[in-house]
């Protein structure tokens, strides 16, 4: 019965990959919008990732570097140094301000590069450090704005010349611009205040034993470490997509559920008949059944597998021609939602069951 | 299930009724039918268009619930069981054969033939090596491979015995097997039935309005408005027109000649003056009646 269930469908292979490929197309909405959060997530999260600081203090009640203002008083400053276990400690200027050619701001995140820590760490035009009067820009942005090195360009109203372009911290609710420590304590007036610290600890001390330290001995500041902080701004750019991402998971699995339901009910009543010479040869409900599953479960299975190998696809695609979307596809989720969608497509298979069973086995003797 | 007692028969229906809708607009396609069936024997059922032969036929195979009666197959009740159990009787006890084939069209002949023997647990891999066997029996080698769309209906029908037979099964159910073929093709398979019975120790039942059947058959049932009658006591012998190759009773055939210590029937006054023309070349012929 399954042997003829999969040879029938190899007769119907284009009309079971036309479904497969249908199904692929309504995944890959959902994936595509999920891989662009995570995209974006990633990005907004590869700073602190390539920052070697064990812990950052960051004002009271922030929790997040991105898409938030943070500010670290002397007297915090003072009572976060005091505590044992820390090796190093830096002051960050980071800051959010409008950048771009007269006329075309967006707004950025300004970092003050240090010696260490906080650098941009791949360059794709340009220098890889600023140097006094000079910024880098993400690449993407540059083009966006139709920026090149050399070029001037405003931060905070104040004109800069594009000393290097940079890859990696591109996000299009967060991109960051590195100018050195001193113009950005220029920029803002900062004078030697901070906006957040970088903390790095002494061998022997870890990282959660430390920012615990930190938190017990100020109550003006929020220490976490730097993995902490990455799950927090990861988390952040995933809930900003979050509901959206979630809408489209599901309409792509019910139109998926829906184009394996018509499938699997369009292949059942071609072969009414045979299957009418089937249970009277003698098949059982349970073997009829199996075929159904199995029948669905092929195309879910095939669709699910198109749209993993569409999600790379794609991915490759855009890099290719639109750079500036940074899309992330998460191989998890897409498993996840093959997963899900066979598992509904396995529901779907209710409908060709129930024609199974319900084909009159006598209809056989018809000439 | 061996026949334990052989005082049991292979089949045997009681009282069997079956209707079709209700009220002014009931039929009663089956009506009171009785039979029994033994191995070797080959039961012609026949009858009008619409008289319940094919209704009849999907009750003694299980396929169809009577409304009232009893069919037991090996002494076990249909009624007695579950549908699996139906079903897993079917693919283990009958052999189906239909006027419109009803091959599997993904499958090729080999598959198709092989395919009740996936039905029953078990049987699989003995019945490959029978499966080539009945395909070589059954004249079908050369297209072992092919797939039913390119068959002709006699190879089609062939296959569809071979695929009855799979399962070794003591009973072979037949409704209008040559209703498709033409003469030269329909005979071959009406044979093919007989030696089927005879050879392997089968009960064939075979529902038809084919005349050229009813040589084969060593009873012929006759069901008219769902009722059956035995119409063994009506009296038939089948001879063959040497001339033409037609059948004719002898019984009341009217063209009569004798030729070496032979008589021969013809269908009609031409035929036997050209016989009496030239008898050698249609003897030679090995037309005998
Ligand atoms: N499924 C059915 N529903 C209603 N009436 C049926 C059905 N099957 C057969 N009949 C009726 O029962 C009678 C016998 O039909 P059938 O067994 O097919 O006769 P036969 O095979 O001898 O031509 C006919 O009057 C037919 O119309
Ligand atoms: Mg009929």
């Amino acid at each position: 019965m399954l042997h003829w269930t999969y040879k029938s469908l190899l007769a119907d292979r284009f009309a079971v990959l036309g479904a497969a490929a249908s199904i692929a197309l309504a995944l890959l909405l959902a994936l595509y919008l999920d891989a662009v959060f995570r995209g974006e997530a990633a990005q907004i999260a590869a700073f602190l990732e390539h920052s070697d600081a064990d812990v950052f203090v960051l004002q009271k009640g922030v929790a997040n570097l991105h898409m938030s203002s943070t500010r670290v008083t002397e007297n915090a400053i003072a009572a976060a140094g005091g505590v044992d276990g820390i090796a190093r400690m830096r002051r960050l200027v980071y800051r959010p301000a409008l950048v771009g050619p007269r006329g075309g701001e967006r707004l950025a995140y300004i970092v003050g590069t240090g010696a260490d820590g906080d650098r941009a760490w791949e360059i794709e035009a340009g220098a890889p450090q600023p140097a006094a009067g000079e910024a880098l820009l993400p690449a993407p942005m540059a083009r966006q704005q139709g920026l090149g090195v050399g070029d001037p360009v405003r931060i905070k109203e104040r004109e800069f010349v594009i000393g290097g372009l940079t890859r990696g911290t591109f996000s299009m609710a967060n991109p960051l611009i590195y100018i050195t420590e001193a113009d950005a304590r220029d920029l803002f007036e900062e004078g030697d205040g901070a906006d957040a610290l970088l903390v790095w600890a002494q061998p022997g001390t870890g990282p959660a034993a430390l920012s615990g330290r930190i938190n017990a001995a100020s109550d003006d500041v929020a220490a976490l470490t730097r993995a902490e902080l990455v799950t927090s701004d990861t988390q952040l750019a995933l809930d900003m997509g979050g509901a959206l991402v979630g809408l489209m998971s599901t309409i792509g699995m019910l139109v998926a559920a829906l184009i394996v339901a018509f499938a699997s009910y369009s292949f059942v009543a071609r072969r009414m008949r045979e299957l009418a010479v089937i249970k009277a040869l003698g098949a059982t409900r349970a073997s009829m059944l199996a075929s159904a599953a199995l029948q669905t479960g092929v195309i879910g299975a095939l669709g699910g597998g198109f749209a993993a190998a569409g999600i790379v696809v794609l991915d490759a695609a855009l890099a290719l021609w639109v750079p500036e979307v940074a899309v992330k596809p998460a191989l998890g989720i897409t498993v996840v939602l093959s997963g899900v969608t066979l598992l509904v497509a396995e529901l779907a298979a209710l409908v060709p069951a129930w024609q199974l069973l319900n084909v009159d086995p006598a209809e056989v003797f018809n000439a | 299930m061996p026949d334990a007692n052989a005082a049991v028969p292979l089949l045997s229906a009681t009282g069997l009724v079956k209707v079709f809708g209700r009220g002014d607009a009931a039929v009663r396609a089956v009506d009171g039918v009785s039979l029994q069936v033994a191995r070797g024997e080959v039961v012609l059922i026949k009858g009008p268009s619409g008289s319940g032969k094919t209704t009849l036929l999907s009750m003694l195979g299980g396929l169809l619930q009577p409304d009232a009666g009893d069919i037991a197959l090996q002494g076990r009740l249909l009624a007695d069981m579950s549908q699996t159990e139906r079903a897993r009787a079917r693919a283990a006890h009958i052999g189906f054969v239909f006027q419109a084939y009803n091959l599997l069209e993904a499958l090729s002949v080999f598959e198709n033939v092989l395919f009740p023997a996936r039905l029953v647990s078990g049987r699989l891999e003995a019945a490959r090596e029978r499966a080539e066997a009945l395909i070589r029996r059954l004249d079908l080698a050369q297209r072992r491979d092919a797939l039913p769309a390119q068959l002709s209906g006699g190879e089609r029908q062939r296959v569809a015995i071979a695929r009855a037979l799979i399962n070794d099964p003591p009973l072979l159910l037949a409704d209008e097997p040559t209703g498709n073929l033409d003469s030269q093709r329909g005979l071959e398979v009406a044979m093919l039935l007989h030696d089927i019975a005879r050879e392997d120790e089968r009960a064939v039942i075979i529902v038809t309005h084919d005349p050229r059947i009813e040589e084969i058959a060593d009873r012929l049932m006759w069901l008219e408005d769902g009722r059956l009658r035995d119409r063994k006591q009506d009296a038939h012998d089948w001879a063959v027109d040497p001339v033409c190759g037609m059948r004719v009773d002898r019984w009341t055939a009217t063209q009569l000649a004798s030729h070496d210590g032979h008589e021969y029937v013809f269908c009609s006054a031409r035929c036997r003056k050209r016989f009496i023309a030239g008898p050698a070349s249609y003897v030679a012929d090995g037309v005998r009646s």
